[in-house]
């Protein structure tokens, strides 16, 4: 059995203008240095997990809410300390950038540390050349593009050293080019760092990459498990309010022309790996 | 509009470009003060020739500096005329109901002038060799004494900062706003000056909450970086002085002399 990085305990959250709570007593263990992805349709309550694992919110005080994040039993003074460890990539690349040029703003989360101005240039250096920016590092965060602005703030956070990384819908405002250019530098942070990376998104084909994943509906984790596990069924999906991966599609397709796909196929490299075999043995 | 907004920095490698933001923001205030020690041509003539000494260490085009100067010219014709036509004393040249034009007011129209151009021209040369935000840390640097008396003077840099930061930002939104509207057909060329006011109110209210939803988002991504109000932080963008500041102090102290021995003629 792994260790687990974050554990969450009958979380209920209810915004003040709702009567009904938009978290139910959620439950939810990610399991230390994992890519864990957290999936849901709109309104499922993803967004305002974040807020919570982040202390940017606070569960509902009649509640019996546990969250323990790192060891360390989360409180309203002892959030800066959990974060210490902690980044978070936001949905909208522009509204996060607090610096006035790349090199100022990885070096805000590092000047909040108080950490000394030298090992801050070093550490710059070091993460630039690992998101391949270095070359834009007195720009001016107007000047790049949307792909380039959350490589940025992911090397931002990267800088802080941190164990877990929360990347909330980081994607969702990117072309498919950046998309892809996340999900490649996710893939060597998790190569080179020892991170647990969670991802909340609706897009499933994020999702495939990812080591666990945990469906949200209503507020509730309806199913975690690897993606075969979570992904076999398609109508499940489909009633969860979630797009199929493409390879599923095709596959869904290809059955109702008699060629029996397996379900457990998620992305486009196995299907073609199985086609390769269909053809060999007819 | 954005270079309205954003200053006019020009990048370049001069001496005044290099020099320390603290000195040459300081340099510029001595100046302005020292603007009043001048009483006569002589005084006159030596801002007038330090101001251009200046401009031309910038190493920068004498076109760019009318650029700057041009927005302010109405202004300038404004203050000169009145001079001329409310000052009185000396020779009269000409009288007509309250409207004297006399030798003070000439003399006095053009002092003003001098005093009104070189301001003018030595905060252009500020603003042409320091990008925005040295500006600002330079104020900010500057300011650090206040703490002594509890001035917040970091979280006023980081307003000051942030604001710098966003102005591009909120140009980039203002833009797009402006042209969802116009592709539904509103105008905000058309029109008199009052009509076109009134063009930008429908703009203005998008803007403002967008602005809002960006400043709440900022403020998730500062407390999400561990941003905490009041706590030690460092600075990783510092200022240095050099030696070679100490110059000004030099410039500036000639420039003084030559004013306080040059008022008694």
């Amino acid at each position: 059995m792994s260790e687990n990085i974050i554990e969450v305990r009958n979380l209920t959250y209810t915004y003040s203008q709702n009567n009904q709570p938009t978290l139910k007593n959620l439950n939810l263990d990610i399991i230390k240095e994992s890519w864990t992805s957290i999936l849901g349709h709109n309104g499922s309550g993803k967004s305002t997990l974040v807020r919570l694992l982040t202390g940017l919110k606070e569960p509902d005080s009649n509640s019996q809410a546990q969250i323990k994040i790192n060891g360390i039993a989360a409180s309203e003074e002892k959030w800066f300390d959990i974060r210490n460890d902690l980044g978070i990539v936001f949905q909208n690349p522009d509204n996060q950038f607090v610096g006035a040029t790349v090199e100022d703003d990885i070096a805000f989360g590092l000047e909040n540390r108080n950490i000394d101005p030298d090992e801050i240039e070093k550490r710059i250096k070091e993460v630039l050349d690992f998101v391949n920016m270095s070359e834009f590092r007195k720009m001016e965060p107007s000047k790049l593009s949307g792909g380039q602005k959350q490589r940025v703030a992911i090397a931002g956070i990267l800088a802080i050293r941190p164990k877990v990384i929360i990347l909330d819908e980081a994607t969702s405002m990117l072309d498919p080019q950046g998309r892809n250019q996340i999900h490649q530098v996710i893939q060597e942070i998790k190569a080179k760092y020892q991170v647990t990376v969670i991802s909340v998104t609706h897009d499933i084909e994020e999702a495939t990459k990812a080591d666990d994943i945990c469906v949200l509906s209503d507020g509730q984790l309806v199913k975690q498990g690897t993606p075969k596990e979570v992904l076999i069924d398609e109508n499940w999906l489909t009633e969860m309010g979630l797009m199929l991966p493409f390879a599923k599609q095709l596959a869904v397709e290809l059955r109702q022309h008699a060629i029996d796909v397996p379900r457990d196929i998620l992305d486009e490299s196995e299907l073609v790996e199985y086609f390769w075999k269909l053809n060999s043995k007819m | 509009m954005d270079r309205f907004l954003l200053g006019q920095y020009i990048y370049g490698n001069s001496y005044v470009h290099r020099l320390d933001p603290r000195a040459k923001l300081l340099g510029t205030f001595a100046f302005i003060i020292l603007i009043f020690l001048a009483n006569n041509f002589w005084t006159y003539g030596v801002i007038v020739l330090f101001t251009l000494f200046a401009a031309y260490m910038t190493k920068i085009s004498a076109k760019i500096y009318w650029q700057g100067l041009r927005p302010m010219l109405w202004l300038m014709i404004f203050t000169v005329t009145l001079q001329i036509l409310f000052t009185s004393g000396g020779d009269i040249y000409l009288k007509w109901g309250i409207i004297t034009i006399s030798q003070y007011g000439i003399i006095n129209s053009i002092f003003i002038l001098v005093r009104l151009s070189t301001i003018i021209f030595m905060s252009t040369i500020l603003t042409i060799t320091t990008p925005p935000m040295l500006i600002a840390d330079a104020f900010a640097s500057l300011l650090k004494p206040l703490k002594k008396v509890k001035f917040p003077v970091d979280q006023f840099s980081m307003i000051c900062s942030i604001a710098l930061r966003f102005v591009p930002t909120l140009m980039e939104t203002a833009t797009k706003i402006m042209n969802a509207q116009r592709a539904r057909g509103a105008s905000f060329n058309d029109g008199n000056i009052i009509k076109r006011i009134k063009s930008i109110i429908p703009m203005l209210i998008p803007l403002l909450i967008n602005s809002m939803k960006i400043a709440i988002d900022l403020a998730e991504s500062m407390t999400a970086r561990n941003y905490q109000l009041g706590e030690p932080r460092t600075q990783f963008r510092r200022l240095r002085w050099h030696k070679t500041d100490l110059y000004v102090l030099y410039y500036f102290a000639i420039l003084t002399l030559l004013l306080i021995v040059l008022r008694r003629f």
